[in-house]
């Protein structure tokens, strides 16, 4: 077992079931260690206090959604750093422009599979502040091109 | 989803109140919309005729022109009629230059203007200056081409109103026209003959016009009503598939992760675990089919809504509903379910159809109420009015026994400005997509159609205010023999 699989993952999402499913595989198959809450408020206060490795956020959700979330966790300086996964049945591509502008690293449109899912977590806590940076500013230039 | 549109409904009162003239049911949009096909019917015909008339009056001008050059010496009605041609032919330039401007308005009424006095001048000061020759009275009846113009790019209250000028200058000029001395004996007897003729034939014309523009006018606003509407349905089944992707996805990867938990875990997953997850992954399919079988409903139903009437017991119907969705244990635990049945009401309709609107609203109230609050259902027999009763009351009233069935929760309740909204096909209410709640917006559009084929009805009532809930009452024809 490698370091990043005892990383602390925090899961943000409205849908009872789909929360369990992630949260049992997250456990199982990848091994980390998973916080969940089913609103952004909830989700909010879990990040500021536990500071997990990385979020794993819904975009669809009563009160504070899943954009809103994103652009509150990169506004703190306590939880700017946090890597940000978007986990969404939002398709459409101004969706995703939103999401990755609202400070994701990744953005996935559901279904998706778990390995995947995995994956991507990996992949957004291997992502540098310079990374992340560099990303946003080409988002930037692309939106004004 | 509206409402929206094979039009819009199949029965559309708005579109047919549109066909039969009537406007209080037609938006601001749905007028907008045929105004504008006015206004290019208008610019179409202005298009045509204002060149034509530039050309026309403009060939006249440079006749009288090289007339006078050859021949100053002319009479004065010929200099009256020559600086008539000239400014007809401003006119209609001048109308011409409107409507490449776009000035619609403008040019319209230019061109009636120049074209209706245009004829009528020329006429009246050809019978005045010339005397009522058998040309001058030819003319006078070609003064039918000037209600002719004004109808087809005026009012109603133009036709109205021109006819009755073009009649006065009629009278007028068959009265006081000098008259050649070889024709005086003629005319004189049948002056009073020829204005009545000739009064007769310019109203004929004026209701035929009349008639054109009534006619024309209701089949414009049928064309915009079903334009608009058109247009506001191809904006729903947008929205409505946009939304229905979006209630696909999130239980496809549900159902999607459960295999692949299983699949990746199965090696390290306790016996228990896999049963408990493949208990979870069957309900999420079962969701999953549920959606698409509501999806599917609406094509089938409006493809073939036929069904045989058959006496329904409301208790049997209550019990196939609950079968499928038991308000009693729902996944907020032991729901409080209050049944006021009478054991042998019946109704007259169709078994499965009434219980799938039962079970419809059955699931909207544990969806839209908290679980610790109760779930009412009752019904009752409702009489039919006596004819003295139905005397000055709504035609519309039925005259048969109903059953009235009454699905009342206490949830959230409804704004009431929301609740026309409710029945029309893939609408879904502000608070169902600020919500977490499932749904198609299907279910209700499903329950009226249901209803209103079984020859019944449905409703809803509610405050809008939180914790009053929702009533959410059918009717449906009694059975006779139950009356």
């Amino acid at each position: 077992m490698t370091a990043a699989d005892a990383s602390t993952v925090l899961l943000v999402d409205d849908n009872v079931s789909l929360l369990e499913l992630l949260t049992n595989s997250l456990q199982a198959i990848g091994g980390f260690h998973v916080l969940s809450a089913t609103d952004g408020a909830g989700g909010l206060e879990l990040a500021t206090t536990t500071h997990p490795d990385c979020i794993v956020i819904d975009v669809v959700m009563p009160g504070i959604d899943g954009f809103q979330l994103a652009h509150a966790l990169r506004g703190d300086p306590e939880t700017a750093e946090i890597p940000l996964v978007m986990l969404t049945a939002l398709a459409q591509e101004e969706n995703h422009m939103a999401g990755l502008f609202s400070g994701a690293d990744r953005y996935l449109v559901k279904p998706v599979k778990i390995a995947d899912l995995i994956a991507a977590i990996h992949a957004a806590i291997a992502t540098s502040r310079e990374e992340r940076e560099k990303r946003l500013r080409r988002l930037a230039e692309e939106g004004e091109a | 989803m509206t409402d929206i549109i094979a039009q819009a409904d199949r029965r559309d009162p708005a579109l047919e109140k549109a066909q039969t003239g009537a406007m209080s049911s037609v938006t601001l949009a749905e007028r907008a919309e045929y105004q504008t096909y006015e206004r290019a019917r208008q610019t179409r015909l202005l298009s045509a005729i204002l060149p034509a008339g530039v050309l026309l009056t403009g060939f006249a001008c440079l006749v009288a022109t090289a007339s006078l050059l050859v021949n100053p010496q002319q009479d004065s009605s010929v200099w009256i009629n020559d600086a008539l041609t000239f400014a007809l032919a401003v006119s209609f330039a001048l109308a011409w230059v409107a409507l490449r401007r776009g000035r619609l308005a403008t040019a319209s009424t230019l061109t009636i203007w120049t074209g209706g006095g245009g004829v009528l001048l020329t006429v009246t000061v050809g019978a005045f200056s010339q005397g009522l020759t058998p040309l001058s009275l030819i003319q006078i009846a070609s003064l039918v081409l000037a209600i002719t113009l004004i109808g087809l790019l005026g009012d109603l209250r133009a036709i109205l109103i021109g006819t009755a000028i073009i009649n006065v200058v009629t009278v007028i000029t068959l009265l006081y026209a000098p008259r050649p001395e070889a024709l005086r004996p003629i005319l004189d007897g049948q002056i009073a003959l020829a204005i009545s003729v000739t009064l007769t034939y310019q109203w004929a014309v004026a209701a035929v016009m009349i008639a054109i523009w009534f006619t024309y006018q209701q089949t414009l606003r049928a064309l915009g009503v079903s334009y608009a509407r058109a247009q506001r349905l191809d904006t729903l089944k947008a929205q409505f598939i946009t939304h229905i992707n979006h209630e696909l996805r999130t239980p496809i990867m549900t159902l999607q992760g459960y295999i692949d938990y299983l699949r990746l875990g199965r090696a390290r997953l306790p016996e228990q675990e896999v049963a408990r997850s493949l208990e979870r992954a069957s309900q999420t399919a079962d969701t999953l089919v549920a959606l698409l079988t509501s999806v599917l409903d609406i094509r089938r139903i409006e493809a073939d809504d036929t069904f045989a009437a058959e006496p329904v017991p409301v208790r049997v119907a209550l019990d196939g509903a609950m079968a499928l969705i038991d308000p009693r244990v729902s996944e907020g635990g032991m729901r409080d379910l209050q049944v006021t049945i009478p054991d042998e009401l019946t109704a007259w309709g169709d078994l499965t159809r009434t219980q799938q609107i039962l079970t419809n609203l059955l699931s909207n109230a544990l969806k839209y109420s908290p679980p610790e609050t109760p779930i009412e259902v009752s019904a009752r027999l409702v009489q039919a009015p006596t004819v003295r009763q139905r005397l000055g009351r709504r035609r519309a009233e039925p005259a048969r026994d109903q059953v009235e069935i009454v699905v009342r929760d206490h949830g959230q309740g409804i704004p009431p400005d929301q609740i026309p909204l409710l029945f029309n096909r893939f609408v879904r209410l502000p608070r169902d997509l600020a919500s977490n709640v499932a749904g198609t917006g299907l279910g209700l559009y499903l329950c009226r159609v249901f209803a209103e084929g079984m020859g019944g009805a449905i409703h809803a009532e509610s405050s809008g205010v939180s914790g009053e809930g929702t009533t959410f009452v059918l009717r449906l024809p009694a059975m006779e023999a139950s009356a």
